[in-house]
């Protein structure tokens, strides 16, 4: 569970970053929130905050009940760019988190002299992810030699390789072209039902907040706070699309964005 | 190296000695002979004990590449990562770094003594301002993605260095350090021109007081050959390190 109470962000001009005012919201177990606003409204910024990336904040902010801290919390954060370390393979990038946080690794009686790698448990984990995504066959490529969808679903199984208890995504299908995106949100759905942490999914398409959303934030800008939280009756709908009051929910979102935008 | 590199060297190679074949019969002097006779000489030039020289010549080499490795990846890291002491190194790094460091020669000579160390300080002070200035560069360049990534997954700063930082310059590294193997090189031919009776540089300056002008072009293929061998080397490596991009 994220809990978020009483956020707030000031500017920072060393880094560029969007303000956040009083941001109230709590994520339970087992759902995903989509965050969707104008461009620099702060729901970027939210994420980073959320991750640990952002450290100057005031606010409260809670996982599982206990105070925001990486060394503590697992999270996977998945950003705009997915972030794979080019000089690494599908494989290695996968496996990342784990080595950080020293989880399934091969023991060793001489640290420091040998690396260590994954032991074959967490490999065969791995990997499985991998086939449940249809990379399997990637493992040992490399980042630059995938193409944009394929980087996108290595980005997720790093994410969950290490079963964190929360994930947050920065528009994780913004790059992928239309047909990839459904696909792609769909395959998400499958691996992310599987272990069911609270996830934040930041968006600015309404059709994916409105397939992946259990719940639907609106936010404002400057200051970036939160304008309206809808509860999505579309979700978990595989034919939302078919259902009488999709385009309403759309219109009501749209509404409520185009009104921030006008200010 | 793929095959057309080796295409590539081949070429290069026999384009090279046909030129100087006919170099040498055009000049007509005892001191530009033909490679034909360079090439026979050679059982003779092993015989007077080049691998020793050559051993000895490349040890000061490495010894001076190495240095300059891990000092100017410490400097150019401190420079890259704290704005501050880039503020105060970098104009002295900018400032020292057109400055021919041969003419130091005489002062290094004074300090260092003849041996070893003052010959391995001037390929340190060759080659190791290519170096920081790499690996400050690159750090700046270095997507902050990716650091985003380790941070929200609670990494330490010494995570944070041997999984991003190092990694994403070596092959910046590798090739500023390739760039300057011809000028260390040159330095080192020079460097061991006093204070030693080992070295390649030494020996090709023996043949040539000598006047074995034979003897002498064996040495100069020797130490070619040393440079053409680390420029490929360290080219290989640092493509495998930069595969990625």
């Amino acid at each position: 569970m994220i809990s978020i109470k009483n956020l707030t962000v000031n500017y920072n001009n060393k880094q560029e970053m969007n303000t956040l005012e009083k941001v109230n919201l709590t994520v339970q177990k087992g759902e995903i929130v989509a965050v969707i606003g104008a461009s620099g409204c702060g729901k970027s910024t939210l994420l980073k905050v959320i991750g640990g990336i952002i450290a100057d904040y005031q606010g409260v902010i809670e996982i599982d009940g206990i105070l925001l801290n990486t060394k503590e919390n697992l999270i996977g954060y998945i950003p705009q760019g997915y972030g794979l370390l080019p000089w690494k393979t599908v494989m290695e990038n996968c496996l990342l988190p784990l080595k950080i946080r020293n989880i399934g690794l091969k023991t060793n009686k001489k640290p420091m002299i040998i690396r260590r790698g994954a032991d074959e448990k967490t490999k065969a984990l791995v990997k499985g992810l991998l086939n449940e995504l249809e990379i399997g066959n990637l493992s040992k490529r490399y980042p630059a030699t995938l193409s944009g969808g394929q980087r996108q679903r290595v980005a997720l199984v790093r994410a969950l390789s290490f079963s964190p208890q929360i994930l947050l995504m920065d528009e994780p299908f913004s790059a992928l072209d239309a047909i990839m995106r459904d696909e792609a949100a769909e395959i998400f759905l499958k691996v992310w039902k599987q272990n069911r942490c609270s996830t934040i999914i930041v968006t600015h398409s309404i059709d994916e907040a409105v397939y992946i959303g259990k719940r639907i934030v609106v936010m404002g800008n400057s200051p970036g706070r939160i304008k309206k939280i809808i509860e999505n009756p579309l979700y978990g709908d595989e034919n939302y699309k078919e259902r009488d009051n999709y385009k309403e929910v759309c219109h009501l979102i749209k509404e409520e964005i185009r009104e921030v935008e006008q200010r | 190296m793929k095959k057309n590199g080796w295409m590539f060297f081949l070429q290069g190679f026999l384009l090279f000695n046909v030129l100087w074949f006919f170099a040498s019969i055009f000049v007509q002097s005892s001191a530009l002979p033909s490679p034909l006779e360079v090439y026979a000489n050679f059982p003779k030039v092993f015989e007077a004990g080049i691998a020793m020289h050559f051993l000895v010549s490349f040890k000061r080499l490495m010894a001076g590449i190495i240095i300059s490795l891990v000092l100017g990846t410490i400097i150019g890291l401190i420079m890259g990562e704290s704005q501050k002491t880039d503020k105060i190194l970098n104009p002295l790094v900018y400032f020292t770094y057109p400055i021919p460091k041969l003419a130091l020669l005489p002062v290094i000579m004074i300090l260092f003594g003849l041996g070893d160390s003052s010959k391995v300080t001037l390929i340190v002070l060759i080659t190791i301002f290519p170096v920081i200035v790499a690996v400050k560069d690159g750090v700046k360049n270095i997507d902050k993605e990716l650091y985003n990534i380790l941070q929200s997954l609670g990494a330490n700063k010494m995570q944070k260095l041997t999984q991003i930082t190092l990694p994403a310059i070596t092959a910046e590294i590798l090739t500023s350090v390739k760039i300057s193997i011809g000028t260390a090189l040159s330095v080192l031919f020079f460097a061991e021109n006093y204070g030693t009776k080992y070295g390649l540089g030494y020996y090709i300056q023996d043949s040539w007081m000598r006047m074995d002008y034979i003897s002498m072009f064996g040495g100069i293929c020797i130490l070619a050959t040393l440079g053409f061998v680390l420029f490929a080397a360290l080219d290989k490596t640092a493509a495998h390190f930069n595969r990625s991009n």
